[in-house]
């Protein structure tokens, strides 16, 4: 409870300081605008609805890539774990995903996908199929004999086993890999947005640099940081209380 | 009468791999339980204890030889009627206790009256009632043990067999756990196959003791304890417990020094 | 052994015939084939303009790099040393770390303007965190006793930290280096891809609109080749200082 109010007291004090800042001068106001205005900037896009014009395609877009993350990656997990040979080829490979900067591909991915929706929800999609295939693996190599044995006692055949003993068991790990699967989602999509995109946050972001309208850029922002840190501590307090149940510390 | 469960030659040798030779890890043995009997296993570590378990119980098949419950051969499979409860852990951690202990009574398809019934009775009878909705990692290791051992007793097993349920506990939980063993097995009139290491346990809650050889192992020896079936562990202080542990030990003890390798006139 | 390189190889020709499948499908123009991007990724690296768009990358990746590395090893340091203060703020530095970041680019783009400084900035901004937060938990991570030992051989508090807790957490700090490195050469491509007028990113965003799909797909394999062999040699470095102990 202290460490909150402590966190709380500092997110305080670094806004303040950021207000006074800007007001004094000592920051140009050409370049950040001070806390109370970025709050003023957001309530009056959220009161105009253009924010939820700006922001329903990006969501939809976010959406699609955690479904594809979660579900591809699922798939792809399980082939992995059901041939051990495909594994042993490529598992090294895969344990480098996270050094590909993937946006190098978001060009490539509108080339031959188009510019519109599908080349945002492939980039946004792309960490995440291979966090959750790589954190499956793990969870279903943790799984310990006595259980598999306990479930062979039961007469559970390999489907029922997989559905009713290894899945549910690998089920925290999952969840630590869709929650990055999550938070890249967000980044993929806003930042593919960002670089090249007809609409969406990302978009709307960057043409606010470029009209030097700084109201709604750091309306914008203020925004995107805020709905991706709930996001984010949401997940992390569900997965904390998974793992406590679960005995995962 | 009529074996209840059997064992003809039953030997096991795992296969080469790489370099190493083929390990023979146990048998040839021959070995009768009978219906109703408290028998203990005793042997070295390391003499193929948990082989012959999973053996009798279908989970391992042997190199050669045949294992029958009831009569009818034990094959790939674990037949109905036959429970086992494992040395390590085994709860699943993704279930409640009652969950846990109503897991297999659910894969029978009974009605979910008869089921929740069953499954209160049972925690109940384990001493873990104020924990019916707590998950496993929530509890001591002792009672983790208890709700694996009531997963297994639910279904009713006509035969249990036990690999050191009591290995991770301490001494004291060891003997009330014991206790309780016995209770239960008054109260089911199951057959019970308990595998340990300790020979005070075996001693203390037997019928009949089996002592193995070291590795690959074999019955060297079969002693009758002679204990009423109303027993526990007020048996520790009576002589005959002393002497029973001294006999056990006496023939065990240049099977345990070939275990570890000493020559048989160390120590 | 064997058969795993063989099994690699069967993977990259699969690959292979999918990449030619894709052609044939979508056309040469819109996908070049491996044998049209082999030859125009040749063509590039003789082409002594495109040597210093190479150049303008690899410049402004090695900057980001090293501010990245030495601003986060001491942060890692200090919170490593500091556990109330580390209970306090690493919440915000792994809040920070699942950001979308690109939304902080226009500002590091105000504050700095366009050029090299912006991307340098912007991508030491992605690996910072990373190599602290592993620095951090790398020195948490080790046993009490080593910084008792230094103290009794009368180590001051900083000399204790770098010849003998920096030193012992050094597989920790590679793999988090390793990692914040990644992220940093990604924060330098989405600064060249914006806004940059040199660099790899650059030539990516204008092959685009001319429709050069052989240049896209040739830059792409040349910055995925990049990416991989800082990573690998990382990972060599990690598996070394691992192995020493």
């Amino acid at each position: 409870m202290a460490l909150a109010a402590g966190r709380a007291g500092i997110v305080l004090a670094l806004l303040l300081a950021l207000e006074a800042a800007v007001r004094w001068g000592a920051v140009s106001r050409n370049a950040v605008a001070p806390p109370s205005d970025m709050v003023a900037a957001l309530l009056r896009l959220a009161g105009s609805g253009l924010l939820w014009r700006l922001a329903a395609p990006t969501f939809a877009a976010v959406a699609a890539a955690i479904a594809l993350a979660v579900v591809g990656g699922l798939v792809f997990g399980l082939l992995l774990a059901a041939s051990p040979r495909l594994r042993r080829a490529i598992e090294p490979l895969l344990l480098s995903y996270y050094a590909v900067p993937i946006f190098v591909f978001y060009p490539l991915l509108i080339v031959v996908l188009g510019l519109g929706p599908l080349p945002l929800v492939a980039i946004g999609a792309a960490f995440g199929v291979i966090s959750v295939a790589l954190s499956l693996l793990q969870g279903l190599d943790r799984l310990p004999t006595p259980i598999l044995k306990s479930a062979r006692l039961e007469g559970l055949g390999p489907w029922a086993t997989a559905w009713h003993i290894r899945l549910p068991f690998a089920a925290p790990f999952v969840l630590h890999g869709a929650k990055l699967a999550v938070a890249a989602a967000f980044i993929g999509v806003i930042g593919g947005e960002f670089i090249l995109a007809p609409n969406g946050l990302g978009r709307a972001i960057a043409n606010a640099y470029n009209d030097f309208d700084n109201p709604l850029l750091y309306g914008l922002l203020l925004f995107v940081i805020s709905v991706v840190t709930a996001v984010n501590l949401g997940l992390h307090a569900f997965e904390r209380r998974l793992r406590e149940q679960r005995g995962l510390a | 009468m009529e074996a209840h469960l059997r064992l003809e030659g039953v030997a096991k040798v795992f296969a080469a791999s790489g370099r190493s030779a083929p390990v023979p890890a146990l048998g040839p043995l021959d070995l009768e339980v009978r219906r109703g009997e408290f028998l203990s296993i005793v042997g070295p570590s390391g003499c193929g204890k948990s082989t012959l378990l999973d053996i009798a119980a279908g989970l391992l098949a042997p190199s050669a030889g045949r294992v029958s419950f009831e009569g009818r051969e034990v094959r790939g499979a674990t037949p109905p009627g036959l429970g086992v409860v494992f040395q390590q852990d085994a709860s699943y951690p993704w279930l409640t206790v009652s969950e846990n202990i109503g897991f297999g009574l659910r894969r029978r398809g009974l009605p979910a009256q008869a089921v929740a019934d069953r499954v209160e009775e049972a925690i109940r009878l384990m001493g873990l009632s104020a924990f019916a909705r707590a998950y496993p990692a929530q509890l001591s290791g002792g009672m983790r043990q208890r709700v694996c051992i009531a997963r297994t007793l639910v279904t009713e097993p006509r035969l249990v067999l036990l690999d050191e349920p009591f290995a991770a506990l301490d001494a004291q939980t060891r003997l009330l756990m014991g206790d309780e063993l016995l209770k239960l097995w008054r109260r089911a009139g199951a057959t019970i196959v308990l595998i340990t290491h300790s020979l005070e346990e075996a001693a203390l809650l037997s019928d009949r003791v089996l002592l193995m050889s070291a590795r690959p192992g074999r019955i060297i020896e079969t002693l009758a304890t002679g204990w009423p079936s109303e027993r526990s562990s007020d048996l520790l202080t009576d002589p005959r417990f002393a002497a029973l542990t001294q006999r056990l030990w006496t023939a065990l003890a240049p099977e345990a020094r070939r275990a570890l390798g000493l020559g048989s006139e160390a120590a | 052994m064997r058969q795993v390189l063989v099994d690699r190889l069967a993977l990259a020709a699969v690959a292979l015939t999918l990449w030619v499948a894709l052609e044939l499908r979508l056309g040469p123009d819109i996908l070049p084939g491996p044998l049209e991007t082999g030859l125009r990724l040749l063509g590039l690296l003789a082409d002594p303009a495109f040597q210093d768009e190479i150049a303008s990358t690899l410049g402004a990746f090695a900057l980001a790099a090293l501010l990245a590395a030495s601003l986060g090893l001491m942060l890692g340091a200090a919170l490593g040393t500091l556990p109330r203060t580390s209970d306090l703020l690493e919440p915000f530095l792994v809040g920070f770390y699942a950001l979308p970041k690109v939304t902080l680019y226009p500002t590091v783009l105000l504050l700095l303007g366009v050029g090299l400084d912006a991307k340098v900035a912007f991508g030491a901004l992605h690996g910072i965190v990373p190599v602290a937060l592993f620095t951090a938990g790398g020195i948490r991570g080790l046993p009490p006793i080593l910084a008792k030992s230094a103290r009794t051989l009368g180590l001051a508090r900083v000399a204790t930290v770098t010849r003998v807790l920096l030193p012992a957490a050094l597989p920790e700090i590679l793999a988090g280096l390793r990692i914040g490195l990644a992220l940093t050469l990604l924060g330098t491509l989405i600064g060249e891809m914006f806004a940059a007028r040199s660099g790899l990113g650059s030539v990516l965003m204008r092959a685009i609109p001319r429709l050069d799909n052989a240049t896209v797909l040739s830059v792409t394999i040349l910055f995925l080749a990049g990416a991989l062999l800082v990573d690998w040699t990382l990972e060599r470095a990690t598996r070394r200082s691992a192995a020493g102990r």
